[in-house]
């Protein structure tokens, strides 16, 4: 590991010298907090923005709305605080370089082999060593540790470098690179907080606090407060396309290539295992061929969405709930079927949530579930209808006939319901289908019977026996029904 | 399903460098299900009291809380019987930056100050506003008959 070349990523791209309390604007860029901090004083600032999540890809058949534009960044405060992971990291290279020490300005042996910036020590607006100044103000400053577990960890951690180095001679003596130690220092103050991994695309909030972005919206999809110090967060679209810490992206790219190639590749093949597997939305009855709308608030399924929408057809399974409690054991036979749902529209919302619109396909059974970051995911066979066998086809009244007896239960209905019922019917459902294999599921959309019942029909083969089955319950409907059966008085 | 690199690394920390007074073996055969120890703190009525919880990391842990829970019988007004913890960080307030060492050292935290004002077991903190030197007794008597061995 190259001194110099750390050195060289923690310059201020205004003053090119090394930063002095760092803080890092919403463009990605971090400045010494004395120069202009709204909007970034870079001339041509215009940061590469991070491509938007969930990553779109061109042939996608969705039709996915971004959410509104997201707010300015709020306005920085007055006296902005400092990037937290920068800070540390120049603390951790001064201790090393031993610039804290009283005594390395005539210590030439050091000086040579340490080829930084002049500039840093005899800066003429920072009267003696710098570091150590900012580094008494975060001791001094309560309202720095008050409920910031990290300030408080790095004002201890800052106490204990303050001790730790030039101590002996031989210490201060000893030629660059630098210590073993300092390495996995670097990579320890360089981990998320939230994953405990080396930071992978760091974003860095406006309470200087950083992250791994996956790991930012991860935090923002269950609470928009900094995962540190609980401060508000600009939300979830704030962070959407954000651009990285630049300064940290080119640290970390010269401190720790090889690790963080390698995190980029175990996060891309983690992303590919995720979708090895189904992913599965434990909600509602759906059959094929209908348009169902989704309001996708829950994080976990937000999750899921984000990583369905980056395959070109997005689509996920979609089943029951297991009915828990008295007849519990009589849905077990249907529990694992249900039927895929393919994404058609997307409209984000500014905080993260979605509504969603899709169509269901075709119908699966459940072979092997597991869960994946909280939701489950599920190895499936897909199960289509079985043309039927010809002593099935003959017994009993025909497919027509069958279709027959429901219309004209449905009619009968009708008339002893208000119009506008009957039109929001019709809206919702649309016309009844002509296929005998899909007119079962229509009819059994609109009967009033119990969903667990109707699921019955998910895992039938055949269109006949889907249709006997609908008439079964409108014959049953029709014994029980006390309107059906002739006067009523009120 | 695998488990998350930083559980592994949070257990090999809570093992090589335990936090005082405090220990957490993960189960064999279930890695996110960890038997947990809490000794209670000095100059607390808990004292000398070796506490057995349970401490499960659900499926979406770290972005959701541990579940906690004391196994060892206790007389707290922030602990049921069932042994389940009033503690704000399990619930609303957690952070993924929050970790099990973290959460136990709150756990310990919350044996010296509890806290009658925000109850889970009323009878115990009705005691413990009313007459609390006979609730500590309580307290003590409680951890000398079960946390004691």
């Amino acid at each position: 590991m190259d001194l110099a070349a750390l050195r060289a990523c923690l310059a201020c791209p205004v003053c090119a010298r090394t930063l002095q309390n760092p803080t890092t604007l919403p463009c990605g860029h971090t400045v010494c907090q004395t120069h202009q901090i709204s909007p970034c004083p870079l001339p041509h600032c215009a940061p590469p923005p991070r491509p938007a999540r969930p990553r779109i890809p061109p042939a996608s058949r969705v039709n996915y709305l971004p959410p509104p534009p997201a707010p300015l960044a709020p306005p920085p405060e007055h006296t902005p605080k400092p990037d937290v992971t920068i800070n540390k990291v120049l603390a951790l290279l001064d201790s090393v370089l031993g610039e804290d020490s009283s005594y390395d300005d005539d210590d030439d042996d050091i000086l040579r082999s340490a080829p930084r910036s002049p500039t840093v020590r005899t800066r003429p607006d920072s009267p003696g060593p710098s570091r150590p100044r900012k580094r008494q103000r975060i001791h001094d400053d309560p309202s720095d540790d008050e409920g910031d577990l990290l300030s408080h960890l790095m004002s201890a951690a800052a106490r204990q470098r303050d001790t730790a180095p030039h101590v002996s001679l031989t210490d201060r003596m000893r030629p660059l690179p630098p210590p073993p130690s300092l390495e996995k220092e670097l990579q320890t103050e360089l981990a998320c907080e939230i994953c405990f991994m080396l930071l992978y695309s760091p974003v860095t909030t406006p309470c200087q606090h950083t992250f791994c972005s996956k790991c930012l919206h991860r935090a923002l999809d269950h609470s928009n407060l900094c995962p540190l110090c609980r401060d508000s967060l600009p939300g979830f679209s704030f962070f959407d396309d954000h651009p990285g810490n630049q300064t940290l992206e080119t640290l970390l790219a010269t401190a720790f290539p090889a690790e963080y190639t390698a995190r980029g590749a175990a996060i891309a093949a983690e992303e590919r295992d995720a979708r090895l597997d189904t992913p599965i939305f434990v909600c509602m009855l759906i059959f094929p061929g209908h348009p169902t709308a989704l309001h996708f608030f829950e994080p976990r399924y937000r999750l899921m969405l984000r990583r369905c929408l980056e395959q070109d057809v997005p689509s996920f399974g979609m089943i029951m709930p297991a009915r828990t409690g008295a007849g519990a054991g009589v849905t077990a036979q249907t529990a694992d079927y249900g039927t895929m749902l393919e994404v058609r529209s997307v409209q984000m919302l500014a905080d993260g949530r979605s509504m969603v619109e899709t169509w269901s396909t075709y119908r699966f059974r459940i072979l092997e579930r597991g869960t994946l970051d909280g939701y489950t995911v599920g190895r499936i066979e897909r199960i289509d209808d079985v043309p039927d066998s010809p002593s099935l086809t003959l017994a009993g009244p025909s497919n027509e006939e069958l279709m027959e007896t429901c219309t004209a239960f449905l009619h009968q209905l009708r008339r002893g319901t208000a119009p506008w019922v009957v039109q929001r019917l019709n809206n919702v459902y649309g016309a009844p289908p002509a296929d005998p294999a899909a007119f079962a599921y229509w009819v059994a959309l609109i009967l009033p019977i119990d969903e667990f019942e109707k699921a019955k029909l998910l895992p039938i083969r055949s269109a006949r026996l889907r249709l006997r089955l609908v008439v079964h319950w409108i014959e049953q409907l029709n014994n029980n029904w006390w309107f059906t059966s002739g006067c009523v008085i009120f | 399903m695998a488990l998350p690199k930083r559980i592994i690394k949070e257990t090999e920390r809570l093992v090589a460098d335990p936090a005082p007074g405090i220990t957490a073996a993960p189960h064999e055969d279930n890695l996110r299900y960890f038997d947990v120890t809490i000794q209670g703190p000095d100059g607390s009525p808990f004292q000398q009291g070796i506490f057995k919880l349970e401490l499960f990391l659900p499926e979406e842990y770290p972005m959701a809380p541990p579940k906690v829970r004391f196994l060892t019988k206790i007389y707290h007004p922030n602990i049921d019987k069932l042994g389940r913890i009033c503690l704000d960080i399990l619930k609303d307030k957690w952070s993924p930056a929050l970790q099990i060492r973290t959460v136990l050292l709150s756990v310990q935290a919350l044996l010296s100050a509890p806290n009658p004002d925000d109850p889970l077991a009323p009878d115990v903190a009705k005691h413990y506003k009313e007459d609390e030197k006979g609730a500590m007794g309580v307290s003590r008597e409680w951890t000398a008959l079960y946390a004691s061995g």
